[in-house]
């Protein structure tokens, strides 16, 4: 039973595949006896459900939905079995699977039939292995685009903390002077954090509170911003506030640069600034509301992919327009009910 | 120690050079030649001292200065740092002005005013300006003439001046330069400024002493305050509640005398509203207007700012208030109104702005940043690698805005230029009664 709590989700995306290492190896896997390759993955699907922190939590099943995809992939590659029947059928290579008898190097204590202790070692330990390094390189592989969209001098906007843009700014620095503008949200301290840590490696920062974005935005030249998720049909869920700044973007003509990591990709579709939103507990905004004088707050903001210009990721970039392209490398059509 | 060549004595038969304190072109220049100097001297020193001791100096392009050059290049530097570390604060906004922080004490020497004519009232106004007391264009142009009227009543003319209108005059000028140095003069504040000079000119013509004008002067400002403020804020609640039908849903951002009374009336009528109030807590506007709200006994909703856009698709209209509407339609108000304006054309929103007449402005300006006044309410560490910036004021375009609710009635945002022409025929306000000598 899911309960909705509004509370920090307890796994990022790094500790989900930790955690999920950790229960395939944990003695109290429930695996059938001979785990097929659709065993393992029935058993990561019901996984993501049990540590899902609520409908709103789209990092875990993203993270489960890519090792997914990425067995998928190497499981029908063939290479990574001792046995060299090259049978490109799924069913068939389970199979063929459960029939070697050899012994191999396991690290799991359950002892079931040395065929599953194969597949985890050829498939399931690799595929998590290296959905790991995706995350832990995302940044990387992000700032390699950073001194390209760049000009000398220019103003950057940033609203609220986020790595990501951190780490780009930081490497964009070594090629370009630019000068930062952090508009800080009413309620949580983040956006004065980000401006220390962005003035810590001397860079020119100014930081304004929310409300003069209009009077800010005509001198800005672009805006880079973080993400929470990254839907079908390229339309976001960011941090409450960012919709207004996006608006003003396109009154201004200034372009939005979104910068995320792959893991992001929600593989789902919203519509308006209902469809995937929660309400926060009022005394967060105003520790004096009461009935009469509640107060509103919201989890998310949905921005449509019209104001966007450019979405900057691991895997690449894409416009609003061509970023379904990537669902479709990076997810598998079956696993989108998790 | 230093060795200016401009500080010699004058030769006989030379001209004579004004001093260095009032010849700013001369200063400039002697600084210029004090570079090349030193430039030229350095070369011409380091080959002797090349052959006298041990070359020690590297020949970069800061070279060290030599023993004759370090004071001079030392009050360089200093200028430069001195004039770097006032200008660092803002590269794009160092026009605008800057508030320091006063306390009673220090406004008077600082200052420069003389303590005896300087008012104990304007010094708690300008204090109630700069802590964040007294704001908002109404409030703020209500205390002032408060004061002023005060300030009257205790003024006591000097025996040199006879006439009292142009002392006072004089006196009315001292007191607006020292308030420029708290908060930057609203429009409404100007208006008044205007009108009161407008009666100090009547008085001049008339005759009266000094006790009678200073009871004619405060009965006017009684009825500026009157008809320009409190009868007008009646005429424009009346004619907002003929826009706003029952049952609508309205958002209201950070806190307005017009739309507060607005609210009172029409629940007093019996009539009901479901009301989201946008708070700025910068300035804690909105839940001030919520606690007034709360001792009515009216039921509101409070919302930030960066949550707005959950609900904008539930609200009818959009009101806010004036702190002057400018001669091109152009709204200026509290910081973040245009923001809320650009959001309410997208979502297509009416967008109304309740404002009295006497804060129409002749002037005009179409963007946010080229006059405003920067807030000071934090107090910042010295440490911190970042600078923050808050300004008080925003400038919403006229296209944003479908109408302004006034007392003179419902106008569009364009024909404010339209509704000052008319009042200048009247000076700013209706005809004046020209006082005359009780007998």
């Amino acid at each position: 039973m899911n309960t909705q709590k509004a509370q920090p989700r307890l796994y990022s995306s790094k500790e989900s595949i930790l955690a999920l290492k950790a229960h395939l190896s944990a003695k109290q896997a429930k695996l059938p006896k001979n785990p097929t390759i659709e065993d393992y993955i029935t058993y990561i699907k019901k996984l993501s459900n049990r540590l899902k922190q609520g409908p709103l939590d789209f990092w875990i099943p993203n993270v489960f939905r890519r090792v997914i995809q990425v067995i998928r992939l190497m499981s029908s590659e063939d290479g990574f079995l001792p046995n060299k029947d090259k049978e490109k059928n799924f069913k068939a290579l389970g199979l063929t699977i459960q029939r070697q008898s050899s012994r191999s190097k396991t690290t799991i204590e359950t002892g079931p039939e040395t065929g599953s202790n194969a597949n985890q070692q050829y498939i399931i330990l690799p595929a998590i292995e290296q959905v790991l390094e995706e995350l832990e390189a995302h940044s990387d592989d992000i700032n390699t685009f950073a001194s390209t969209h760049f000009f000398t001098n220019e103003v950057l906007l940033v609203y609220e903390y986020s790595t990501t843009v951190l780490n780009f700014l930081l490497s964009a620095k070594k090629t370009r002077n630019f000068e930062i503008i952090v508009l800080e949200s009413e309620t949580e301290n983040l956006g004065k954090q980000f401006a220390t840590d962005l003035g810590k490696h001397q860079l020119n920062v100014t930081l304004t509170p929310f409300t003069n974005a209009y009077a800010i935005m005509q001198r800005v030249n672009k805006i880079l911003l973080g993400v929470d998720a990254i839907l079908k049909n390229g339309g976001l869920l960011m941090h409450p506030g960012t919709y207004a700044i996006c608006v003003l973007a396109k009154q201004f003509a200034v372009p939005v640069i979104v910068l995320s990591g792959a893991h992001k990709l929600t593989p789902k579709y919203a519509f308006d600034q209902t469809t995937f939103n929660q309400l926060v507990s009022p005394l967060k905004i105003n520790p004096n509301s009461t009935i009469d004088q509640m107060s509103i707050g919201i989890t998310f903001d949905y921005v449509p992919p019209e104001y966007i210009s450019l979405y900057i990721t691991n895997q690449g970039q894409y416009t609003p327009q061509s970023i379904y392209q990537l669902f479709s490398d990076f997810y598998n059509v079956k696993d989108e009910d998790i | 120690m230093s060795e200016k060549p401009n500080q010699q004595n004058p030769k006989k038969g030379e001209p004579w050079k004004p001093k260095e304190k009032f010849d700013k072109k001369a200063n400039k220049e002697k600084q210029k030649q004090e570079q090349e100097q030193g430039e030229g001297k350095q070369e011409t020193n380091q080959p002797p001292q090349q052959q006298n001791k041990q070359p020690i100096q590297q020949q970069t392009v800061d070279q060290q200065p030599t023993q004759q050059q370090v004071p001079t290049n030392d009050k360089q530097v200093a200028q430069t740092n001195a004039s770097k570390e006032q200008n660092k604060r803002k590269d794009f906004l160092s026009h605008l002005p800057i508030f320091e922080d006063y306390t009673s004490v220090s406004i008077k020497t600082v200052k420069q005013i003389d303590p005896l004519t300087l008012h104990h009232a304007f010094i708690e106004l300008c204090i109630q300006y700069q802590n964040g007391q007294c704001i908002g264009s109404t409030h703020r142009c209500v205390e002032f003439l408060n004061a002023l009227k005060q300030f009257i009543r205790d003024y006591k003319l000097s025996r040199q001046s006879n006439y009292f209108a142009m002392a006072f005059l004089d006196e009315l000028k001292k007191i607006f330069n020292l308030m420029k140095n708290f908060r930057t003069v609203n429009e409404g504040m100007s208006t008044s400024y205007l009108f009161i000079r407008e009666c100090l000119m009547i008085l001049r013509d008339t005759r009266l002493d000094e006790n009678e004008s200073k009871v004619w002067l405060c009965n006017q400002i009684d009825q500026f305050i009157q008809s320009k403020i409190i009868s007008a804020s009646e005429l424009i609640v009346k004619n907002a509640t003929q826009l706003i039908q029952e049952g609508t849903t309205i958002l209201v951002y950070a806190r307005s005398y017009l739309i507060e009374n607005f609210i009172i009336n029409y629940f007093k009528q019996g009539k009901q509203l479901t009301i989201f109030v946008v708070d700025n807590p910068q300035f804690g506007e909105g839940s001030q207007l919520v606690n007034r709200l709360q001792q009515q006994g009216i039921p509101c909703y409070q919302i930030l700012l960066s949550h707005v856009s959950y609900i904008l698709s539930k609200v009818d209209k959009i009101l806010v208030g004036a702190s002057s509407m400018l001669c091109n339609g152009a709204l200026v108000s509290r910081v973040g109104t245009a923001l809320l304006a650009c959001l309410a054309s997208t979502h297509k929103i009416p967008f109304l702005v309740f404002c009295e007449s006497y804060k129409f402005s002749e002037k005009s300006q179409i963007d946010s940043l080229s006059w405003n006044e920067i807030a000071q309410l934090e107090q910042g560490n010295e440490n911190q690698q970042y600078t923050s910036l808050s300004l008080r004021y925003d400038i919403t375009q006229s296209n944003y805005i479908n109408m302004i609710v006034t007392e003179v009635g419902l106008i569009p945002a364009t024909s404010v230029k339209a509704v000052i022409g008319e009042f200048k025929k009247y000076n700013y306000v209706d005809a004046i009664e020209v006082p005359r000598k009780e007998q």
